[in-house]
C-alpha cells in the first residue's frame, strides 16, 4: 500500500548564502549533479531528472520509491511546463512561491540537501542559481495504523503506533489538542540519521527531569539506530538491573496519558513503540482497560495481576522447597496426592521443575517465531501431546505440570515482566530445590533491595508503594473512580523521595 | 541526587523490624531472667529508661545539628573518634550475634543436620550486598517486610487466641520490683536500637524526634503481645523452650492451614537480612569517621568487606566456642555499652564542648552550619 506520509518538517533556520567553501550548491548544475552524485557514492536509487523548461535547465532530484509521482505531477511538473518564464530566477522563483505541496525550503548546502531528499523530499536545482528548492512530496509505503498486539484492550482505542514517526505524532497530537503536548524533534545515528522525537508536556515535565534526558540521547555514538531498544540502555540507569526503568508502548492514548503525568516519551521513526521514561515497578501493572472499567472491578484485576506476578516468579519454587524441606506445611490430603503423585517419578522434584520449564520456554519461543497456524500447533503439541505423554510414562508428575500451567497463564498476565520473571523462576527453583524457604526468602529479600534502591531518572523505582505516597496509592494496588482521579493528576515530582 | 536520605517514617519501620528480630532466635521475652508477669511489666519500665538515659545523645545531637558520632569528633576532636569506633565495633558484634543465631535456629529448628557455615556465609553475603546499595534500599524494602511481618505476626496470633488462657500465665513471685527492675535493664542491654536511631539521624531528612517516641512504644506494644501469647499460650512450657514464640507459630492454625511455621521463618529470613545489612552499613560509615577525612572517601569502600568478613568470623567462631556466644550474651546483658554510647560518651562530649565553647550558643550556630 502506499500512502502519502505528513511531511518531515524542515530545519528551522536555513544557512544564508555567502562565500563558496565546496559545500555550497554553485548554480552549475552540472558540477552540483556530479557533487550530489559522489556525496551518496552514486547510489541506484537516487534520481536526477533533468526538464527543460523554456530553454533553461532544471533538474529534479529525488530517491526512487519515496516521492508520490502523482502528487508531484500535479503540483508542479504539469504547471511548470505549461508556463513561460523569462530567465532561471523567475522559474526558480515560481517553484519556490508557487508551488502548492506543503513545505518548500530554500536551501545552499550540498549535505542539507542530501539529508532532506533521503527522507523523501524532492530537490529542485535550476541552471544559473546557487540555491534550489526542496519540497515535500513524501509518498513510501508503510503499514496502516492497526489494533495493539502486545496491549490488547477490550474498551478504549484501538490504535497503535505505525512505523513512520510523523504518524505517530499525529495520533499523539489528535489526543492532545491544547497545545500543552511539545514535540522535539531530534536525529540519532551518524549514518542512518534516523528521526527521533522528544514527546513532553512543558507544564507537566520536571526541568531536570527534561535535561537528564536530552544529556543520557546525547551521549548516543551510534552509527545506525534502527530500532528505539537501541536508545533503552541509554535511558536506563543500571544496565545491569532485572527490572527495567524504562518503559515501552505500542499505545498513543498510553503516551498521551504518561505525558500528563509529567513523563517523557521518545519516539523513534520506523519503529511502533515508545519509550516512556521514568517508568515504576507499579505501571507494570497499570493497563488502558483499568481505566475504561468500573472501579471496583479494575481494582480487581490489579490485585489479580499483582497475585499473578507473585505466582509466576515464585510458585514452581515454592512448590519445590515445600516438598522437599518444608512439607508440614501442606494439608495432608494433599501431601499424600503429592507424594503419591511424585514416588513414581525417577528425578528429584527441583531437576524435574527445570526441565519441564525448560521445554516450556523452548515451545514458547518456537511458538512465538513461527507463522501464527504453525505456532498454534506447537502450543498443542507441546501441551498437550508432550505434557500428557510424559505423565502417562512417569517421566514427570500431574502436580508439577498442573504447577508449570498456572505458572505459565500467570506469567501473561503481566507481559512487560516477563523477561525477569522467567529468569528469576529458574533462580528460584534453584533456590528452593537446595536451600528450602531459606534461600529464597533471602534472594528475595536482597531482590526487594535492589529493585527499591532502582531510582528511574530520580523517581524511586518502587515509588509510590515504597516511599509510600498515600495520595498516590489510590491507582496502585487499587483504581479510584475517576471523580477522585480527575481532581488533580499525580506528578512525578510529587512522589516521595522525588529528586525531581 | 541526594544519597543516603530516608524519612523518620522509613527510619521507624526499618527499626522496628530491627527490633523485632530479637524475639525470633532466642527467648528474648526470657531475656529478663524471668517468665510472664514480670517481664510483662519490666517492658513499660525498660521503656522510661530507654527515654531517660539517651537524654545526653539527644542533647547533645540538637546542640551539634550533628549525629552523635559527628558530634563527638567536632566537640572533641581526634579524642572524639573513640565513639565512632567504640559504635562500630558494637554493631559489628550485634551483626555477628545477630547471624550466629539465625543460623543456630536454622540447624536446631528448621534444617537439622545442616552446616551452619552455609547459613553464616550466606547470609553475610547478601547482607553484604544490600550494604552496598546503600541506605535507602534497605529502608525502602523494610516497608514491603514490614507488611509480610505484620500479615505474619496477625496470622500467628489470630492462630492462637483461642488457645490463650489468663491462668496460663504465671503468677508474680515475691521480690517483684527487684525482678522488675532488673529485668528492665536486661531488655535495655538488649535494645541496640536506640543506639541504631540516634547512629542513623544524620541520614533522616525529617524531625526524627517523636519517631523515636512512636519507635519505642510500638516496640513496647509488640513485646507486650508477644510475651502475654507466649505466656498465656505455653504456659511453663515457653520457660522450657528455646524458641518459645517459634513453638507458637507452629502451633498456630489458621482454617485449613495447619502448619505455617516454615512461611513465618522465611519473613524472620528477611527481617534478620535486612537487620544484619544495617548494622554493616551503620558500621562501616561509623568505622570511616574513624580515618582522616581525606582517606574516608577512598578507603570507605573497603571497610563493608572487610566488617563482613569480620562478622563471619566472629560468627563462626561463636557457633564453634559457646564461650563466645556467651560472653557476648553477657556483654548486652549488662547494658554497659547501651549506656557508654547514649549517655555516658554524649554526657562527656557535651561537657567537652561546653568547655572547648563550642556548644555556647554563637558557636553552635557557626557549628552547625559547617
Amino acid at each position: 500500500m502506499k500512502k502519502t506520509p505528513p511531511k518531515t518538517p524542515l530545519p528551522s533556520q536555513s544557512p544564508q548564502p555567502g562565500p563558496s567553501d565546496g559545500s555550497r550548491l554553485t548554480g552549475d548544475l552540472n558540477r552540483d549533479l556530479v557533487v550530489i552524485r559522489e556525496k551518496t557514492f552514486n547510489t541506484s536509487d537516487l534520481i536526477t531528472r533533468p526538464i527543460t523548461v523554456c530553454g533553461i535547465r532544471l533538474c529534479l532530484v529525488m530517491i526512487e520509491g519515496m516521492v508520490d509521482l502523482n502528487k508531484l505531477d500535479e503540483a508542479l511538473i504539469r504547471p511548470l511546463l505549461s508556463r513561460q518564464f523569462p530567465d532561471a530566477d523567475a522559474v526558480f522563483n515560481w517553484v519556490e512561491q508557487t508551488a502548492v505541496v506543503g513545505d518548500v525550503k530554500d536551501i545552499y548546502e550540498y549535505d542539507q540537501l542530501i539529508s532532506l531528499v533521503m527522507t523523501g523530499f524532492m530537490a529542485v536545482l535550476v541552471e544559473g542559481v546557487a540555491k534550489s528548492v526542496v519540497m515535500g512530496v513524501q509518498g513510501y509505503p508503510y503499514r496502516s495504523i492497526s489494533e495493539p498486539t502486545a496491549e490488547v484492550n477490550e474498551k478504549g482505542s484501538r490504535e497503535s503506533f505505525t512505523e513512520p514517526i510523523k504518524i505517530n505524532l499525529t495520533m499523539i497530537r489528535r489526543r492532545m489538542r491544547s497545545g500543552g503536548v511539545k514535540f522535539e524533534m531530534f536525529e540519532v545515528g551518524t549514518v542512518s540519521r534516523t528521526s527521533a522525537c522528544l514527546v513532553y508536556d512543558p507544564g507537566a515535565v520536571s526541568p531536570e527531569l527534561l535535561g537528564e534526558v536530552r544529556k543520557r540521547l546525547g551521549r548516543i555514538r551510534m552509527e545506525t539506530v534502527l530500532d528505539v531498544g537501541y536508545l533503552q540502555p541509554y535511558l536506563e540507569g543500571k544496565p545491569l538491573s532485572l527490572f527495567s526503568e524504562v518503559g515501552t508502548t505500542e499505545r498513543p492514548d498510553t503516551v498521551c496519558a504518561k505525558v500528563q503525568e509529567g513523563r517523557v516519551a521518545v519516539l523513534l521513526d520506523g519503529t511502533p513503540y515508545a519509550l516512556i521514561v521514568p517508568y515504576l515497578f507499579a505501571e507494570n501493572f497499570q493497563s488502558f482497560d483499568d481505566y475504561a472499567r468500573r472501579p471496583y472491578f479494575a481494582a480487581l484485576i490489579r490485585l489479580l495481576k499483582y497475585a499473578s506476578f507473585l505466582i509466576s516468579m515464585l510458585l514452581p519454587g515454592l512448590y519445590v522447597a515445600i516438598v522437599t524441606y518444608h512439607p508440614a506445611v501442606l494439608p495432608h490430603a494433599l501431601l499424600f496426592n503429592i507424594a503419591s503423585a511424585e514416588e513414581v517419578i525417577p528425578f528429584p522434584l527441583m531437576l524435574e521443575a527445570l526441565i519441564i520449564h525448560f521445554l516450556y520456554e523452548i515451545m514458547r519461543e518456537a511458538g512465538l517465531r513461527l507463522p501464527r497456524p504453525v505456532g498454534h500447533a506447537v502450543s498443542i503439541v507441546g501441551a498437550l501431546v508432550i505434557g500428557d505423554a510424559a505423565v502417562t510414562a512417569g517421566i514427570i508428575g500431574a502436580p508439577m505440570v498442573m504447577v508449570v500451567a498456572m505458572t505459565a497463564i500467570s506469567s501473561f498476565v503481566v507481559p512487560s515482566l516477563y523477561e525477569p520473571v522467567a529468569v528469576l523462576r529458574f533462580a528460584f527453583i534453584i533456590l528452593g530445590g537446595t536451600t528450602g524457604l531459606y534461600g529464597m526468602a533471602l534472594v528475595m529479600a536482597a531482590l526487594l533491595v535492589n529493585i527499591c534502591r532502582s531510582n528511574s531518572l530520580g523517581v524511586p523505582y518502587t515509588a509510590p508503594i515504597s516511599p509510600l505516597t498515600p495520595r498516590a496509592m489510590r491507582d496502585v494496588f487499587i483504581r479510584a473512580g475517576w471523580k477522585q482521579l480527575g481532581l488533580r493528576v499525580m506528578r512525578l515530582q510529587n512522589m516521595r523521595g522525588s529528586d525531581l | 541526587m541526594k544519597n543516603h536520605q530516608i524519612s523518620a517514617a522509613q527510619l521507624v519501620l526499618m527499626l522496628f523490624l530491627y527490633h523485632s528480630y530479637n524475639m525470633f532466635t532466642s527467648s528474648t521475652h526470657n531475656v529478663t531472667g524471668h517468665y510472664g508477669l514480670p517481664h510483662l511489666l519490666a517492658i513499660p519500665v525498660a521503656l522510661a529508661i530507654q527515654v531517660v538515659i539517651t537524654l545526653p545523645a539527644w542533647l547533645l545531637v540538637r546542640k551539634c545539628r550533628r549525629g552523635p558520632a559527628e558530634a563527638a569528633v567536632w566537640t572533641l576532636g581526634k579524642a572524639g573518634a573513640v565513639y565512632p569506633l567504640i559504635s562500630s565495633m558494637y554493631l559489628l558484634l550485634i551483626m555477628a550475634f545477630t547471624v550466629y543465631s539465625m543460623a543456630d535456629f536454622m540447624v536446631n529448628a528448621i534444617y537439622p543436620g545442616s552446616s551452619s557455615a552455609f547459613f553464616i556465609v550466606s547470609m553475610v553475603l547478601c547482607a553484604l550486598y544490600a550494604a552496598y546499595l546503600g541506605l535507602e534500599g534497605i529502608a525502602r524494602s523494610a516497608l514491603i517486610v514490614f507488611v509480610l511481618f505484620a500479615v505474619s505476626l496477625l496470622l500467628t496470633f489470630g492462630g492462637v487466641t483461642g488457645r490463650a488462657a489468663l491462668i496460663n500465665i504465671p503468677p508474680l513471685p515475691d521480690g517483684v520490683v527487684s525482678l522488675v527492675l532488673e529485668g528492665a535493664w536486661r531488655i535495655v542491654g538488649h535494645s541496640s536500637t536506640i543506639v541504631m536511631y540516634l547512629l542513623l539521624l544524620p541520614y533522616v531528612r525529617s524531625h526524627a524526634g517523636r519517631g523515636f517516641g512512636i519507635l519505642l512504644a510500638a516496640i513496647a506494644v509488640l513485646m507486650e503481645t508477644v510475651t502475654f501469647f507466649v505466656s498465656s499460650v505455653l504456659g511453663e512450657l515457653g520457660r522450657m523452650e528455646a524458641y518459645p514464640f517459634f513453638l507458637l507459630t507452629t502451633i498456630a492454625e489458621v482454617s485449613i492451614l495447619q502448619r505455617m511455621d516454615a512461611l513465618h521463618v522465611a519473613v524472620w529470613v528477611m527481617v534478620s537480612f535486612l537487620r544484619v545489612a544495617l548494622c554493616l552499613w551503620v558500621a562501616s560509615r561509623q568505622l570511616s569517621l574513624c580515618l582522616p577525612v581525606r582517606q574516608q572517601a577512598s578507603r570507605a569502600k573497603w571497610l563493608l568487606p572487610a566488617l563482613a568478613a569480620a562478622a563471619a568470623g566472629i560468627a563462626g567462631c561463636m557457633n564453634q566456642i559457646p564461650r563466645f556466644s556467651d560472653g557476648a550474651r553477657a556483654v548486652f546483658s549488662t547494658g554497659i555499652p547501651i549506656l557508654l554510647l547514649c549517655a555516658v560518651l554524649p554526657a562527656v562530649c557535651l561537657i567537652a564542648g561546653a568547655v572547648r565553647h563550642r556548644l555556647f550558643p554563637a558557636k553552635a550556630k557557626e557549628g552547625g552550619s559547617e
